[in-house]
């Protein structure tokens, strides 16, 4: 499997996936930063409750598209070159599956892990009040990451098994698009939805009194029925694609 | 007859490689025209050119007597059917709906189709996806959309690749009777000369880049040498009797080669050896095949 | 001639799912923004203006751009596949053509979209029980829409991956909300769809006059227009 794992990196090296990649997560950095701009005392206290919330906000956005764009880069070389009827002799197409797949979560895993040390540098920076809470940022990296990873998954078997990219990425956008959406209803629906589970998965609520304009933030526990659903649907989504991918006839 | 194509010092630079270096290319109108060369030699690059796909590094070329630039591009690629590299398709598309795409951009009307496709004898798999075509039916199908609109000038690069062998015959005899039947000059490109040699009545061999010969195919073949060879019971006896003659002989194998000989001092050639009692078995006249003659003025071997 | 080209432009479109995206597309906000909109009927007074908020705002800054990138690459991946360059640039037809029916062919699915969208507001209206006019800023958000099409075909006809550009197109529209957030959105392509929507402020004037509206989309049309000819006649085709 190491193998096979270096082969993947081999095969993306003159690609620049990272390019794209890392433009998208400095975008929504900008973004996000931008929004801490005017802070006063009070929301400083809280800032780092204030980063918890956002950021998985922008990650329904953004991270779906990036998980798309990677999947497709990775998937789109074997279908441009056909080079899955050679690697179908070099190697079982199931490890072919999974070798992509790790090689694109670790992409989606550096995202995050950027994400997080910038929002320390940031927060240092800026003045947050505190040390930054470690085990929350541990908490974060662990959702987020657990819903990236799904997503993935899912775009990837889209990728592969579709020559035509335009499905897995149209697909993508759509999802995005529902999980931004879905994040406005009653928490309880966003759990039939895949992409509203950065929503779903979030630990930081918000209280925005209207009269006095004043926001709070509040920690929430961990969705642990969310954690499981997550993880059975991840399952689920693994399993079956990589079954179909190994039977589809090249 | 006057030249439809043709090209002064035409060089292309890619990086720091000069690919085309100095051509000078005739082609006349009315005939089937074999460029050759090795693998990498230039001839796509050559033939890009005069399509305008490339810009030329240095150097003019003119199609139907009109340079080749922007000013002039509408006017020759209108009578111009080409097949560069590989077919062109649209795979999620069928046979017939590609063409028919071709139809409207070169402005031919759609009843044209029914008749390349008999040309090509791809009536059969017009309503498969191209995706799903064979090598030898994609081949086809490009050759069918290079021969739409009965153009002047086909340009065709590699057209049997990918064929089987009736299918490379068929498609011989189609090249050929081209000239003869739609007036159409075919300029072909190939590094198999055998079959260069079947259909193409002039030929330029190109070679890293550079010309190396251009002219009539027959010009080619006066090129090469005729030897005798004989073979007889006792070679290296016949070899000193004949450098006392002064023959230079020269043996291969277990054959003696001659130099090119009348026919009356090869009959006294032999009765001499007869004479001392050496008893000639065969003899035989060799001729250099065109691919000795292509080795020879390429110095490469024709292989991958 | 140009009609010849149009003509096959669409042939070529031909058994693509090209039109699932922007059908499904403005369905979402229709749906969901409308739901919003009587959740909160309390806070939103506006009536249509408000709906109009909620479903055009998170469309235009993100998802529009990137659907419309996504059609874009795809016009692209039909000819960067298969060396199909080779057999467009060999057709006796203008450079430009090449260019203007492949941007015709995305602005006429941008106009759907948002003729779609305008038919879905009004539905989702009335059955919200509504009864004040369709606002027209679908006119101009059509016109945005289509300075992203030239933008976005520029960026595919140069990368030949599919994915990039609609990376691109998001980075855009978020680019789009910063420069809009800024005041210079009259002058940045992307904000320009939003504009036109008037998303932010629906009933009201655009943020800008509609001559630097109108000038501002034509200069970049114009851009577009020119980039594409110079690069298709100047590039060789490299068809691999």
């Amino acid at each position: 499997m190491r193998r096979a794992l270096a082969m993947e990196f081999r095969k993306i090296r003159r690609r620049n996936v990272w390019m794209i990649v890392a433009a998208l997560i400095l975008v929504q950095l900008l973004w996000c930063l931008w929004g801490i701009r005017s802070m006063d005392d009070h929301d400083l206290t809280q800032g780092w409750m204030y980063f918890l919330y956002q950021f998985p906000l922008l990650n329904s956005i953004m991270m779906p598209v990036i998980a798309a764009v990677v999947a497709s880069r990775l998937s789109d070389i074997e279908h441009k070159g056909q080079t899955l009827k050679l690697l179908n002799t070099v190697m079982p197409a199931g490890r072919l599956f999974s070798a992509k797949f790790i090689c694109g979560a670790l992409y989606m895993l550096a995202a995050v892990l950027l994400q997080i040390i910038v929002m320390v540098a940031v927060g240092c920076l800026v003045g947050f009040a505190g040390s930054p809470p470690f085990d929350k940022f541990f908490c974060y990296f662990l959702s987020t990451t657990a819903v990236n990873l799904t997503v993935l998954i899912l775009q990837q078997v889209l990728s592969l098994l579709f020559r035509n990219q335009m499905i897995a990425l149209t697909t993508g956008i759509i999802g995005s698009f529902a999980g931004l959406f879905i994040l406005y209803f009653p928490k309880n629906l966003a759990r039939y939805l895949l992409w509203g589970y950065y929503g779903v998965l979030m630990f930081v609520g918000m209280d925005w009194d209207r009269a006095t304009r004043i926001t709070d933030f509040y920690y929430v526990p961990i969705d642990r029925t969310g954690v499981i659903t997550l993880a059975l649907v991840f399952a689920a989504i693994f399993v079956i694609g990589r079954t179909l991918f190994v039977r589809k006839e090249i | 007859m006057s030249d439809i194509i043709t090209t002064t010092g035409l060089c292309k630079q890619y990086g720091k490689v000069l690919r085309v270096k100095d051509l000078d290319l005739k082609v006349p109108e009315g005939i089937v025209y074999g460029f050759l060369g090795p693998n990498g030699a230039g001839k796509t690059t050559t033939m890009k050119m005069i399509l305008g796909l490339a810009r030329p590094t240095a150097g003019t070329i003119a199609v139907f007597g009109k340079p080749v630039g922007s000013r002039n591009r509408l006017a020759i690629l209108r009578d111009v059917g080409s097949l560069i590299e590989s077919p062109s398709y649209y795979g999620h598309l069928t046979g017939t709906e590609n063409l028919r795409i071709f139809c409207a951009l070169k402005g031919v009307p759609d009843a044209d189709i029914g008749r390349v496709l008999k040309i090509v004898r791809l009536e059969n798999q017009k309503e498969k996806k191209v995706s799903h075509y064979s090598m030898g039916m994609k081949q086809r199908l490009g050759l069918a959309c290079a021969l739409l609109g009965s153009p002047r000038l086909l340009i065709l690069d590699e057209p049997t690749n990918g064929l089987d062998p009736a299918g490379m015959q068929e498609m011989r005899e189609l090249i050929r009777s081209l000239p003869q039947q739609y007036g159409m000059t075919v300029m072909v490109s190939s590094h198999l000369l055998g079959e260069i040699d079947q259909i193409a009545e002039n030929v330029g061999i190109i070679r890293r880049g550079e010309l190396v010969f251009q002219g009539g195919l027959s010009a080619l073949h006066e090129k090469s040498r005729t030897n005798i060879a004989i073979r007889t019971q006792n070679n290296e006896a016949a070899a000193k009797t004949l450098a006392e003659q002064g023959v230079a002989c020269q043996p291969e194998e277990n054959y003696l080669l001659l130099p090119r000989l009348s026919d009356n001092e090869l009959a006294g050639h032999i009765a001499r050896l007869f004479e001392g009692n050496i008893g000639v078995v065969r003899i035989e006249e060799r001729r250099k095949s065109l691919e000795d003659i292509f080795l020879e003025l390429t110095g490469t071997a024709v292989s991958l | 001639m140009f009609l010849r080209t149009l003509r096959a432009e669409r042939m070529k479109l031909l058994h693509s799912p090209v039109w699932l995206a922007f059908l499904i597309l403005p369905v979402l906000p229709a749906f969901m923004g409308t739901f919003n909109y009587l959740q909160n009927i309390g806070i939103l007074q506006d009536q249509w203006y408000s709906l109009w908020t909620q479903h055009t705002i998170f469309n235009c800054y993100f998802f529009l751009p990137a659907t419309i990138g996504v059609y874009c690459s795809y016009l692209c991946r039909l000819e960067h596949a298969n060396h199909n360059w080779n057999a467009v640039m060999t057709a006796p037809v203008p450079v430009l053509y090449v260019y203007l029916s492949k941007l015709l062919a995305a602005a006429v699915m941008v106009c759907l979209t948002q003729a779609w969208t305008g038919v879905l507001f009004i539905i989702s209206g009335k059955l919200s029980g509504l009864t004040a006019p369709v606002p027209p800023e679908l006119l101009y958000g059509a016109i945005g829409g289509v300075v992203i099409c030239a933008v976005q075909l520029c960026i595919s006809f140069v990368i030949r991956s599919f994915a990039v550009p609609v990376g691109i197109a998001l980075i855009g529209g978020i680019s789009g909300l910063a420069a809009f957030a800024r005041g210079y959105g009259v002058w940045f392509p992307y904000s320009l769809l939003t504009m036109g929507m008037r998303a932010n402020n629906p009933g009201g004037a655009m943020p800008c006059s509609t001559e630097e509206f109108i000038l501002s989309s034509v200069l970049y049309l114009a851009v577009c227009i020119v980039f594409a000819i110079v690069w298709l006649k100047n590039r060789d085709v490299a068809a691999g």
